[in-house]
């Protein structure tokens, strides 16, 4: 089967890595990391990656066309919703972000959601592609602040963005099943020290993104998109479903 | 432009100081502090409030302005108290249990008091019974819940339910934050939405009136 994986950077060492040992033909379109933090222009960005999919599907022969859209994308701040495509069924994971992914299933961030209240999560995906708090971060922060601010509004400016850190209780560090980092691991726990975190260690797994590109994609884990529908929310531990659009030539009022 | 047009660009561009020094230019000049207020710094707020929730600036932008505008308000306090500022509300504002962010919530909290409103802020990883227990105590008209997570956002269907167990039926529940919607909103029953800051404190004025 062909498969177009569309997903955010932060998970390319674990897709890529899946991708090697699939039966499956998947050709890979990555987007930046942090789009979550921004739900309209993820919406908008990946609705343009779907249709640019389909738009190179029509110039395949057809033993290369894609069977399936992929996504390595939770809900995401809500940034999936209205995503269709016209032509190829569209496979969502059903869970809120992408430490359920790494987690390896919704229920397992749930319970792990429960068990660190106030958590932020390290993994080598979030510290090579995001901003993740530490010494070094923060100090990259306060020179940029400086080329635009005075000195003053700076030390404010830090003040204020490190105020939070307080409130969090864990470091919480998800080991890749892929990519084994002690560099990675040490960022984790001296970000975690520097806040005065309690620093834990959780063990990631393969599973979503194995299933992401190779399948089964079973209703409790997966959302199957089919063509001429969209991906609305389900406000339950299913997270969305599919709805039907009528009126599909009417692209720009999806 | 007039005075209180520059006090809202100034707010919005964070010069804290030319704020500052044009609020006590306009209440020198014979503005009234309640106009110095709506027209000049909570205009200019309610804009950056707007920006940041539609990408246009981000959390920086937001710090600074948000320092400018309390710098205003520093020097119109003393006028507004002596003028006898009516009270016309109470909101208990908070973050759901489990979510940790606070500066839309802080964003909503410096609106609606500028709004006249009176708000009890019971900060972020707010328990459902801690929402009714202020509610009850400081007799709010409004209980305002925000949450930036998919995942907390879902505490704010427990904190409909439980009000109205517990027999707050005149206290009306307003949510907001980055996931949640008017669709959600009416899916959970709450009284209202906010979709930034400035809407929803005029809509917290609007249901105080009503």
């Amino acid at each position: 089967m062909n498969i177009a994986f569309i997903g955010c950077m932060v998970m390319n060492r674990e897709i890529n890595y899946e991708v090697s040992q699939s039966k499956n033909r998947v050709r890979t379109w990555w987007l930046r990391q942090g789009l979550h933090d921004t739900p309209g222009i993820l919406k908008n960005t990946l609705q343009d990656m779907i249709d640019r999919v389909e738009d190179y599907q029509q110039t395949l022969d057809e033993d290369k066309q894609f069977d399936y859209i992929c996504l390595g994308y939770g809900l995401c701040s809500n940034g999936i919703l209205g995503i269709m495509s016209r032509t190829i069924p569209v496979i969502v994971p059903r869970c809120d972000d992408c430490i359920s992914l790494f987690l390896g299933s919704a229920d397992q961030y749930r319970s792990l959601f429960r068990k660190y209240p106030g958590a932020y999560w390290y993994n080598t995906g979030w510290i090579e592609q995001a901003f993740t708090p530490s010494k070094q971060s923060y100090e990259r922060h306060r020179h940029k602040y400086l080329q635009q601010y005075d000195e003053e509004t700076v030390t404010y400016l830090m003040e204020k963005e490190m105020e939070w850190t307080a409130k969090y209780n864990y470091g919480v560090y998800i080991q890749s099943p892929v990519y084994d980092c002690a560099e990675n691991e040490s960022y984790a726990q001296e970000a975690s020290q520097l806040f005065g975190w309690k620093y834990q260690k959780e063990s990631g797994t393969r599973l979503f993104f194995y299933t992401l590109v190779n399948g089964p994609w079973k209703e409790a884990d997966f959302l199957v998109c089919p063509p001429g529908h969209k991906i609305c929310p389900d406000y339950s531990t299913a997270k969305i479903k599919a709805v039907y659009v009528q009126n599909l030539h009417k692209k720009q009022n999806l | 432009m007039s005075i209180l047009d520059n006090i809202s660009e100034m707010l919005q561009k964070g010069k804290a100081k030319d704020v500052q020094a044009m609020v006590q230019q306009a209440m020198e000049e014979g503005l009234a502090p309640k106009d110095i207020l709506e027209k000049g710094l909570l205009a200019g707020m309610g804009i950056i409030g707007r920006k940041f929730k539609n990408n246009e600036i981000f959390v920086p932008e937001v710090l600074i302005a948000a320092r400018a505008m309390n710098k205003g308000v520093e020097i119109l306090k003393p006028r507004l108290m002596a003028d006898g500022m009516e009270e016309r509300g109470t909101v208990v504002l908070g973050a759901v249990k489990g979510d940790l962010h606070d500066i839309g919530k802080n964003l909503v909290k410096m609106m609606m008091e500028g709004k006249g409103l009176k708000v009890i802020d019971l900060g972020v990883d707010i328990k459902c019974e801690e929402f009714i227990r202020a509610a009850k105590e400081n007799h709010a008209n409004i209980i305002a819940c925000a949450a930036l997570l998919t995942t907390t956002m879902e505490e704010m269907k427990v904190v409909v339910e439980e009000t109205k167990k517990a027999g707050l039926q005149d206290v009306k529940i307003m949510i907001g934050g980055a996931p949640v919607t008017q669709e959600y909103a009416d899916l959970i029953g709450a009284d209202a939405y906010g979709k930034d800051a400035a809407s929803a404190a005029d809509i917290a004025l609007e249901m105080c009136a009503g």
